[in-house]
């Protein structure tokens, strides 16, 4: 700034008073609620009575007393586990079929995208209809052939899959980004692989996928944020239930927090989650040195 | 000296005057409760009637139940009016806020009729606002400072914002207004306090009652006119009405297994959830245990995941093709309002109402029903509270009336309900299925004297009953365990927040 022209510093102070509402937002409604929750974490605080310090005692309690914090978290695991993995290889299957130049194919593009622009609310109670055991789309189609329906959300043991199922309608968003990422990969290096006869696997699993590599890490680390913050059709469609069996992390933060009245303890939970989505990150960035492969590096 | 609009000064000066938009807009958020209404606070009372009514916005959008309503009820609700205090005290406030839980326009709208009759009265403007989720955004605002001046709670809401400081007492308020304890459904007004404080006036109560179709009962072979008395009766009746396809999928319901449920199955038991003076949770003591274990008994004969798959292919009674209106469902445990939907999607349907049956099927019994509701507070931090209570007052006590019939919920006021019963059969007509048996529903009020506990951790209590009913029915853990769990999370909570 010292060092600024003043047709320079002008320019400065300009950018900083266009950008002002943004920054002040953030400050007043993102870093300063970000730093407060964490002194919050450590007191007895209902946000209608002034916060009591109890030091240490919310995170105790979360890890020796509480038998939701490790069902809630088992839960939310269970369901990353399965929805990122699935999620991913769908979207990049799906996204490697949209590519092919065919006839008609930005209207199947844009088909598969459809699912991301509903709310969510609505695609929630869309969903309670198609997995509804008697009368649903899923338990239709398994009589048809003649399987037995499933139960699926009024079952402990098929709620979670059930929301497993969900999360594929919704890939459409990162199939659109891998979409980009297939069109990014130059030709000649196609070209090349034909010239060593190279065959479409082979193509694939060795110019296609590769290649690939930083799109599919930009969606796992989007991903992993996202399925850890699983909340809003776990509260619209089953509320927890059956059987504590959808009581995921973010459900059970939420409700210590508004219905409970205990911010200080939910501030403990999410902190508890940040620490661990941060290291989940941090891992992945990590080893993505071993299998992350930028055109024209080597590692 | 010539000075020239060059492009950077205008792009200044826009870029200043956005800022100072949006920053004004972030900042005068808090105010705007109190300020908003500054037209309607410009202009004399008899303006201010014509100024917020949204009248015909709302004459066209609210229900037949509003707009048909009640011819003899109108005259009850204007001698109601006419004993209302000629002068009411609003401390001089030009407007209000008030907000309520949103249950669709078609209950919203009668309401907000009766906020423009108030402004007529009193030359204060009511401004609504319906929440979904109204606890959670009361508890934001009531943290913000920007509470409104009187507020929708219910039996476990009130509790917990009365534990937290965040209610005002009411009793000055009704003491200086001649409203006394007595004038309530006592399980209403008890529901009302913490430690000896009124912290809501009742608003609606639910009269639950359980309606039977006549038409299964006549399909099933069971007398259509004696509907059960005794909770073995009830069972015995269901036996022979629930029905099974090929794969032994339900195709015709009975009582559902985990009927009536907590918090009403509990009581008529002789159970009970609290010991105020011990501070001591009790919801594993024995009669508790009995009650959940004739639940389980029931959920034996009919399996509740069965059950629950066929319920969720039925839309609700509110809705069309519901269970109840198909004859898929014998029973339907629930208000007078009902009746709305009933008329509209099952009018051939003919069916019967009687009282939640009990152990013995005794009256006396009666007493073990449990009666919840709605009440009506005024938060801490709010701008007008001498405004807030006057509107209480009027709309839930000096029109409670009105509020009942209009809004289809149980009136609360003992010495209005005769004229209650009025409106209501008014409203339903002479040849209305429900008629007849109206008077179910306002005995049940009167007999019940059961309500939730008034404890600083009533909505997670709550939460964990429903908890272990789902754990008890499913055969995932007994009722002592279940009970044994629920009673160790509720007491430690409870002991932590007396604690302080």
């Amino acid at each position: 700034m010292l060092h600024l022209s003043a047709a320079r510093r002008r320019d400065f102070i300009n950018g900083l008073l266009f950008t002002s509402p943004w920054l002040i937002g953030t400050v007043i409604f993102t870093i300063y609620p970000v730093f407060a929750s964490i002194f919050f974490s450590f007191t007895d605080y209902s946000v209608l009575k002034a916060p009591k310090w109890v030091g240490l005692a919310n995170y105790v309690e979360l890890f020796t007393k509480d038998i939701y914090f490790p069902k809630s978290m088992y839960n939310t695991i269970y369901y990353a586990a399965l929805s990122l993995p699935l999620g991913l290889a769908a979207s990049v299957g799906l996204a490697l079929l949209l590519n092919k130049k065919l006839f008609g194919m930005s209207v199947y593009r844009t088909i598969f995208y459809l699912p991301n622009i509903l709310p969510t609310v609505a695609m929630s109670i869309l969903w309670i209809w198609l997995l509804n055991p008697n009368y649903g789309l899923f338990n239709s189609i398994l009589k048809a052939v003649g399987l037995r329906g499933v139960p699926w959300l009024t079952s402990p043991t098929w709620s979670k899959p059930s929301f497993v199922l969900m999360s594929l309608w919704g890939i459409g968003g990162s199939m659109v980004i891998y979409l980009a990422g297939l069109q990014d990969i130059p030709q000649h290096l196609y070209e090349a692989a034909d010239l060593d006869g190279a065959n479409g696997l082979q193509k694939m699993l060795n110019v296609t996928l590769p290649m690939l590599t930083p799109t599919i890490f930009f969606n796992l680390v989007m991903g992993l944020i996202g399925v850890f913050g699983f909340f809003t059709q776990a509260f619209i469609m089953t509320n927890g239930g059956p059987l504590d069996s959808t009581l995921f992390y973010m459900l059970y933060l939420y409700r210590n927090a508004f219905v409970y009245f205990k911010m200080g303890y939910a501030s403990a939970m999410a902190w508890i989650l940040f620490v661990i989505v941060v290291s989940l990150t941090l891992l992945v960035f990590k080893s993505s040195g071993r299998w992350v492969y930028y055109g024209g590096s080597i590692t | 000296m010539d000075r020239r609009l060059s492009r950077r000064n205008v792009l200044r000066g826009i870029m200043l005057l956005g800022s100072g938009a949006v920053l004004a807009a972030c900042g005068g958020a808090a105010p705007t409760a109190t300020s908003a209404p500054a037209a309607a606070a410009t202009s004399a009372p008899a303006a201010a009637t014509a100024t917020p009514v949204p009248a015909e916005a709302t004459a066209t959008t609210a229900p037949a139940a509003a707009t048909a309503a009640p011819a003899a009820a109108t005259p009850t609700a204007a001698a109601a009016a006419t004993s209302a205090p000629a002068a009411v005290d609003t401390g001089g406030a030009k407007s209000i806020e008030v907000w309520n839980a949103n249950w669709g326009e078609e209950y919203n709208a009668p309401m907000k009729l009766i906020g423009d009759q108030f402004t007529q009265d009193t030359g204060v403007t009511v401004n609504w606002t319906f929440n979904d989720n109204w606890q959670e955004k009361l508890l934001t605002a009531i943290a913000g400072g920007v509470p409104p001046d009187a507020t929708y709670t219910n039996w476990v809401g009130l509790p917990t914002l009365a534990f937290q400081d965040s209610l005002l007492p009411l009793d000055d308020y009704m003491a200086s207004s001649g409203i006394k304890d007595s004038d309530f459904i006592k399980a209403m007004i008890d529901a009302c306090k913490w430690q000896g404080k009124t912290y809501g006036m009742p608003g609606g109560a639910d009269f639950l009652v359980l309606f039977y179709s006549k038409d299964v009962y006549t399909a099933a072979g069971l007398d259509p006119e004696a509907p059960p008395k005794t909770l073995e009766e009830w069972v015995a009746h269901s036996e022979k009405i629930y029905q099974t396809d090929a794969q032994g999928n339900y195709i015709r319901m009975g009582m559902a297994p985990t009927d009536p449920g907590n918090p009403y199955l509990e009581p008529l038991f002789g159970g009970k959830w609290y010991d105020p003076d011990a501070q001591k949770v009790t919801c594993n003591s024995k009669e508790n245990v009995d009650a959940f274990t004739w639940m389980l008994g029931n959920c034996k004969k009919w399996d509740p995941q069965k059950v629950a798959a066929f319920t969720a292919g039925t839309p609700g009674y509110s809705q069309p093709n519901s269970g109840f209106a198909t004859g898929k469902v014998a029973y339907l445990y629930n208000g007078f309002w009902a009746a709305e939907a009933l008329d509209k999607y099952a009018p051939d349907l003919k069916y019967g109402i009687t009282f939640l049956p009990t152990l013995k099927g005794t009256p006396e019994e009666r007493k073990n029903y449990c009666i919840q509701g709605w009440d009506y507070s005024i938060p801490k931090g709010a701008k007008q509270t001498k405004a807030g209570w006057a509107f209480i007052k009027y709309a839930f006590y000096d029109k409670s009336v009105d509020m009942g019939v209009k809004t289809l919920n149980g009136n609360c006021v003992l010495s209005h309900m005769d004229d209650f019963n009025k409106g209501v059969e008014a409203w339903l007509g002479p040849n209305n299925r429900m008629t007849p048996y109206f008077h179910i529903f306002t005995e049940t009020g009167a007999a019940g004297q059961v309500f939730w506990p008034v404890m600083p951790v009533a909505s997670r209590y709550y939460d964990e009953m429903n908890r272990a009913q789902d754990f008890i029915s499913r055969s995932e853990k007994t009722p002592q365990q279940a009970l044994d769990e629920c009673a160790q999370i509720v007491q430690s909570e409870l002991d932590k927040a007396l604690k302080g």
